[in-house]
């Protein structure tokens, strides 16, 4: 395979994971997480710790990074899934950008601005540079197992919880639904999906920094795949990260400098024409959407 | 120390004039502006062009009227196509119109430091053990003035009241005549100017660059938790107790750790409001009124 | 002709709600809606007002088409409508809501609106939502009157009210009419509707199935189905 396929393939993949990992929280919970990039780093750095200071061997360091990952979930799930709506979601971006904080500060985390940096070649490498094919099928197989991670638990019992949650989370405790338990077990999934993406693409990376792996881009860019291509469901973030991969390429190879401008835009249109995702039919926002549930005041008039 | 917990705080009143616009617009609304960090770092470049061609108020009168514009069309052509729709969708929106306009910052001024050379910059003024700079002191004066501007045309005027009406229910706002989306376009463009606003305050008092917007939205979002929907006043001096401690546990510790700082102390103010949420169902009709 | 429709035809959820429906009111005409429910009263009014948009036909207020004009507009022109539910601002004081009723004509006067309703003048610096159901109809009424409207639509009149307070509404009608005012509101009590408006619509899955002044629909056929009030 060549270069530029092994790259694009990669990016695909990569998508995929942290895509279903906001999908878990964000779609099937009805918890819109904007702090996701925050588990992403701290798989990163897991790994990167790990394989450097522990001198552990990749295929240990990324289970561990997932379950380290996972953990930081269920200790930021604590306080955080107790707010509901914007509370939630701009407090998770707060902590995001918190653990960024540290994470900066930390001097083993950054050895003074420079970043960490994974041995990969001499008699101190733990795991050999896995090369473009290999990172290719690494993330292949993350990405699988995230598909099948999401469409297991649509059909367990956690799945019909979170929709119960998501929907209606009164309705979900009358109805015996442990509601806490529930949204924290599928944060610290999501955590740990996103920890798996992270721990990964810091092995491919070899230098990892605090910005780079702490970007709030890389959470909007996960939801704006999701949204693209409807949340919630099991293959929409497939499409989603495929529309999105396909999109960056294009983008990287006619206008890199303007990147992220392109990428903005290109949500904001998601945003507006599809909000329901492409695979729901890409109904227009301006379009009138009658009787809205039974709480009242009901908006029927969308404001033109 | 103290100096730095004085000057500290005069600076947070920038992030709090901005925090004021941006609670204000969440009460109104039911929006959070995500671009707000963003809008008060062009605010600081409109500032810093203008105010090199002619002066100081110049550029912030420049900063004002681009905040309003965009302000205005961003709700017109973005946030009122996305009510009803989940929050996150207008969440993301924001999110990525801030995303855009750091790239803009970026792409037109690169990422270099920029400083608005003033007279009053390096001025400082010594009252008892307190060593203020004077641009920093002119530069709150203006953000809580602002404060005030905008607390008065929300809460005393008849376009206020008519913007409380029509958020408390839009539809019943169109049915008794308001024009509840030029009302909505005109309530973002106050907010965003609160924004810009700021920014140019924040020009004319120190450095800034292009990647400053998501640090500054932050400690905005922060300020505005903790006062809560439609607290102006109180957001207002969440941003400037913020902006005192981030100066002094800067002072202390490496500034990275005084970001953190202040993000525990917003953990622990969502604390009662965590406890809120699982009593009270959710939604805007739940929040305070405008004060 | 104040307002006219022109075969109206609004869908809701793949069937249509209102069917086909024509309809004139003239100036100072107190016309009743009346029908089983579901027959589509409420869509027909939400229409009108421009809170839904129709799939066919046209409505004209005053010679003007305002078919494609958004419910504020409308207000401007003179079309005001009292909601189901009333939909009162509850944050905000009896006095606030009416002053807001003036928004489209600018003039901040309430007196005419308390010479009508005098009931109201105590009650102007309570909150809209500590009023009883009585107090909050006609704070909802008079909300829309101050708008200065040329047709008012009223959704469900009498719902939820007291044979009294009813009375009261029913009272005021026509005196609103006197003024100039064209009236269309929807009540389900078929024997008060009769007994108040001087023509009737009746309504029945979408379509109009009857039309007039009371007097020639009492023998109607279509009436025969639906209950008459005591």
């Amino acid at each position: 395979m060549s270069g530029f396929l092994n790259s694009t393939l990669t990016a695909l993949f990569l998508y995929i994971v942290v895509a279903q990992s906001w999908n878990l929280i964000g779609g099937m919970a009805g918890y819109a997480s904007f702090g996701q990039v925050a588990f992403y780093g701290v798989g990163g750095y897991a790994v990167a710790l790990l394989m450097l200071d522990a001198s552990l061997s990749f295929w240990v360091a990324l289970p561990l990074a997932a379950v380290v990952a996972g953990a930081y979930g269920l200790l930021l799930g604590l306080p955080l899934l107790r707010l509901r709506g914007e509370y939630f979601a701009v407090a998770t971006l707060v902590a995001a950008a918190a653990t960024q904080a540290l994470a900066s500060w930390q001097p083993a985390f950054t050895s003074q601005g420079a970043g960490l940096t994974i041995t990969t070649v001499g008699t101190r490498q733990t795991t050999p540079y896995l090369g473009a094919g290999g990172f290719t099928l690494l993330f292949a197989g993350l990405a699988l197992l995230s598909v099948c991670l999401v469409a297991a638990l649509t059909h367990t019992r956690l799945g019909y919880a979170l929709r119960v949650v998501r929907d209606d989370e009164r309705l979900a405790r009358a109805v015996g639904v442990r509601a806490g338990a529930t949204k924290l077990t599928a944060f610290a999934l999501s955590a740990a999906l996103a920890g798996l993406a992270g721990g990964a693409s810091a092995f491919r990376l070899v230098t990892v920094t605090p910005g780079q792996m702490f970007d709030p881009t890389i959470t909007v860019l996960t939801i704006a795949m999701v949204v693209l291509g409807g949340a919630g469901t099991v293959l929409g973030p497939v499409v989603g990260a495929i529309v999105l991969t396909a999109l960056t390429t294009a983008v990287d190879a006619v206008l890199p400098a303007s990147r992220d401008l392109v990428l903005a835009l290109v949500i904001l249109a998601a945003v507006v024409f599809v909000p329901r995702g492409i695979g729901r039919g890409g109904q227009r926002v301006r379009l009138p959407a009658y009787l809205r549930g039974p709480r009242p005041p009901q908006h029927t008039t969308l404001l033109r | 120390m103290s100096s730095a917990l004085a000057n500290g705080a005069l600076s947070g009143g920038l992030i709090g004039l901005a925090a004021a616009g941006f609670t204000a617009l969440w009460r109104l609304t039911g929006v959070l502006n995500l671009a707000q960090g963003a809008l008060m770092v062009l605010g600081a470049y409109a500032t810093w062009v203008v105010a090199a061609a002619l002066d100081a108020p110049a550029g912030l009168l420049a900063a004002l009227l681009i905040g309003a514009l965009i302000g205005y069309v961003l709700q017109r052509g973005l946030l009122n196509l996305l009510l009803g729709h989940p929050g996150y969708l207008a969440l993301a929106g924001t999110f990525s119109v801030g995303l855009a306009l750091d790239s803009l910052a970026t792409l037109l001024f690169a990422n270099d430091y920029r400083v608005v050379p003033s007279a009053i910059t390096s001025t400082v003024i010594t009252i008892g053990p307190l060593h203020l700079l004077a641009a920093g002191l002119v530069a709150f004066c203006c953000a809580t003035l602002g404060t005030g501007a905008l607390a008065y045309l929300l809460s005393q005027t008849h376009f206020g009241l008519a913007l409380r009406a029509a958020s408390i229910d839009r539809d019943a706002g169109r049915l008794t005549g308001l024009p509840v989306p030029a009302l909505f376009g005109v309530a973002a463009a106050l907010s965003a100017a609160a924004a810009t606003f700021a920014g140019g305050l924040l020009s004319l008092t120190g450095p800034f660059t292009a990647t400053d917007g998501n640090q500054l939205l932050v400690l905005i979002a922060a300020a505005a938790m903790i006062g809560g929907a439609g607290r102006l006043w109180r957001a207002f001096a969440a941003g400037v107790v913020l902006g005192g401690i981030q100066a002094t546990v800067g002072y202390l510790a490496p500034a990275a750790l005084a970001d953190a700082a202040a993000i525990v102390i917003l953990l622990v103010a969502l604390a009662p409001r965590a406890l809120e949420a699982r009593t009270a169902s959710d939604g805007a009709s739940g929040l305070g009124g405008l004060s | 002709m104040r307002l006219q429709v022109d075969k109206l035809t609004v869908m809701r959820r793949q069937s249509a709600a209102v069917d086909g429906v024509d309809m004139q009111i003239d100036a100072a005409e107190l016309v009743a809606l009346v029908g089983p429910n579901g027959a589509g009263k409420t869509t027909l009014l939400r229409t009108l007002a421009g809170l839904m948009s129709p799939q066919q036909g046209s409505i004209t207020l005053l010679g003007t088409d305002i078919t494609g004009l958004a419910p504020e507009a409308r207000v401007k022109r003179g079309l005001a409508y009292v909601p189901e539910g009333r939909r009162l601002f509850g944050a905000l004081t009896v006095a606030e809501n009416l002053e807001l009723g003036c928004w489209c004509h600018g003039e901040r006067d309430l007196g005419r609106v308390l010479d009508l309703l005098p009931e109201l003048a105590p009650l102007l610096e309570r909150p809209a939502a500590s009023l009883s159901t009585a107090e909050a109809q006609l704070c909802a009424v008079a909300r829309a009157i101050a708008a200065n409207p040329v047709v008012l639509l009223i959704d469900e009149i009498s719902l939820g009210l007291s044979p009294a307070a009813a009375g009261r509404l029913f009272s005021l009608l026509p005196e609103l009419v006197s003024t100039g005012v064209a009236i269309l509101f929807v009540e389900q009590d078929v024997g008060r509707a009769l007994s108040v408006a001087d023509r009737l619509y009746a309504l029945d899955r979408g379509r109009v199935v009857a039309a007039g002044a009371p007097g020639e629909l009492l023998v109607h056929q279509a009436f025969r189905g639906f209950e008459l009030g005591d």
